[in-house]
């Protein structure tokens, strides 16, 4: 709405300076301007997902020539065990994801709004992990997952037997999660801490007067206020989530036993590493439409608890 | 809020709890880098390398294909970064200054094409790049970075605040659109390019996906992609991989740590992510 008004301003001049009829006047030069931007989003977004339209409908390995198969990558979507599998997998991973990140965040969130001594430092380290390349630490924490590793060796004092992180079914897809947690947990934090730091003062100093306390206060000044920024972060989260592919191409490849293969990971097992892009676009449609429904399903769902002042 | 100093002084110690365990991992990396296959292998752990083995970097750097990867992210991130900021604050400024038949309809179609999830499009493209013959080339990596519908949407939210009545002065003074442009809107979107110029320089820095796809020989492995590589290939030194990562850690770490606050404020502002 806003930036509809503002764009309104923003032209209103323009035809005034210039007497009517001459409104064409600037499409050459829009032209121009535009020029990259369309042969871009051209080449970039319409002819791909263009094509991947086709595809989903086609059988085709690259090598031989495209088929047209009809709805059948679909049913066989819907009867893909394997598929149902990899949405259970993305299931867990995006729901533990969402509450560590979302408590954690919250936590680091409220720890970092403090004027306290060596403030900046602290932030900067706590947004450290969020900007390095996803690569690199994969490597380094897949190391530090081995039996005889560090965090082995770590928990090793507190009493707990050497875990067999990256090696068993049960025990992959929570060491992916502390992973991934550690490294996107600062984004979260960013976006809660704008969120605090938006929120007037005087709510705090008017419901001290009225004698409320610190847990009062949190419940019901800190929690509602924060939720649109809770309500954005759990949406964009989601999305993000859903889209995963570095740390579990890096730290699991899918396995063991396909306990870490999510959709999105799935979607490139199939196009390629099976060669098989028809039925892998058609994935990727249904990754589409998960997503979809996953942000309508939210967006219905947030009159309940996400409060607007 | 007031604070008393026993609130203080737990808040601080809670707070430098989660910096160590945040930071747990770099030290890891650091020190497993400076250490000797046989220290690395060791159970338990050494934490600290008894003599810091820096000839493990000179080792990835010169025997393990990091120097040349380290030099390929270079380029790529290079032009790629550029040339975004180029396309998108052209395209940008003709959303936001100029007056064209269809103008918010091919607008809305930039803002539809970024619901569709990366995944939908990258199956396409990597096969358009295979039948163009451009697997294992420059261009193949570089070209998908060249524009960014969110970039082009970002630019022209700040363009948009720029006042008009700067335009209004550069064409009475007889400029045209290129002009007001160049010395009216660039100058003033610092803020805005910035934003987009340490997004994009993250995002192609660190992206293992597309790389994975279109490049199969070393010459022109990207630094991540290097890393992923190497993994597999040199398994059991785990020193050399490190030293590796920790060079492909730098780069990213310097920049942010020069833009730090600005970066900050941008997530804060756009929600964007890696």
């Amino acid at each position: 709405m806003a930036t509809g008004q503002k764009a309104q301003t923003v032209s209103a001049p323009w035809s005034v300076l210039r007497p009517k009829g001459r409104r064409h006047k600037d499409l050459y030069v829009a032209l121009l301007f535009l020029a990259p931007s369309l042969l871009g989003l051209f080449l970039l977004q319409v002819l791909p997902i263009g094509t991947a339209l086709v595809l989903g409908v086609s059988e085709w390995n690259i090598i031989d020539p495209i088929k047209f198969v009809g709805l059948s990558n679909f049913v066989e979507v819907a009867t893909d065990a394997t598929f149902y599998h990899t949405l259970e997998n993305t299931l867990y991973l995006t729901v533990g994801l969402e509450v560590l990140n979302t408590l954690l965040g919250l936590c680091a969130a409220l720890l970092l709004k403090n004027a306290m001594r060596g403030i900046d430092l602290y932030r900067t380290i706590y947004f450290l992990p969020l900007i390095t390349t996803w690569a690199a630490v994969a490597i380094a924490w897949r190391y530090m997952y081995s039996l005889e590793g560090p965090i082995n060796a770590l928990l090793g004092p507190l009493g707990i037997d050497p875990i067999p992180w990256l090696s068993r079914p049960e025990w992959a897809m929570p060491a992916v999660i502390i992973t991934i947690t550690w490294k996107t947990l600062s984004w979260k934090t960013i976006i809660l801490l704008a969120g605090l730091q938006s929120i007037p003062n005087e709510f705090y100093e008017a419901s001290s007067i009225d004698g409320a306390s610190r847990w009062q206060q949190f419940w019901k000044i800190t929690l509602p206020l924060l939720s649109p920024a809770m309500f954005f972060a759990l949406i964009i989260g989601i999305i993000n989530t859903l889209q995963l592919f570095d740390p579990i191409f890096i730290m699991t490849d899918g396995g063991p036993a396909d306990s870490t293969r999510t959709l999105s990971y799935y979607i490139y097992t199939r196009g390629f590493q099976n060669l098989r892009m028809g039925y892998a676009a058609a994935l990727s449609w249904v990754l589409f439409a998960i997503i979809l429904l996953f942000t309508l399903i939210q967006w219905v769902l947030q009159k309940r608890w996400v409060f607007y002042q | 809020m007031k604070l008393r100093r026993r609130e203080t002084v737990s808040l601080q110690l809670v707070t430098a709890l989660g910096a160590a365990a945040l930071l747990f991992p770099f030290l890891w990396m650091i020190s497993a880098s400076l250490q000797t296959l046989q220290e690395v292998e060791a159970f338990p752990p050494i934490w600290i390398p008894e003599v810091p083995q820096w000839t493990n970097y000179v080792e990835a750097v010169v025997n393990y294909n990091i120097g040349r990867a380290l030099l390929n992210s270079a380029i790529v991130t290079t032009v790629s970064v550029v040339g975004q900021l180029i396309v998108c604050s052209l395209g940008a400024y003709a959303f936001s200054r100029l007056r064209f038949p269809g103008r918010d309809a091919i607008f809305l179609l930039f803002l539809a094409t970024m619901m569709i999830p990366h995944y939908v499009t990258i199956i396409p493209l990597y096969t358009m790049v295979w039948s163009a013959g451009l697997i294992d080339t420059y261009t193949a990596l570089i070209f998908p970075g060249l524009f960014s519908p969110f970039g082009t949407f970002l630019l022209r939210q700040f363009f948009n605040q720029i006042p008009i009545s700067l335009d209004e002065a550069t064409l009475i003074d007889g400029g045209n659109h290129w002009h007001i442009y160049l010395y009216v809107i660039m100058p003033l979107s610092r803020a805005g390019l910035g934003a987009l110029g340490i997004f994009s320089f993250l995002g192609i820095w660190n992206t293992l996906f597309w790389p994975v796809l279109v490049i199969n020989s070393k010459e022109l492995f990207t630094l991540p992609l290097a890393l992923a590589m190497a993994q597999g290939q040199f398994i059991t030194l785990i020193h050399i991989q490190m030293a590796g990562s920790v060079i492909a850690c730098v780069p990213v770490i310097v920049v942010f740590l020069m833009l730090q606050k600005q970066f900050i404020s941008s997530i804060a502002l756009s929600g964007m992510k890696q």
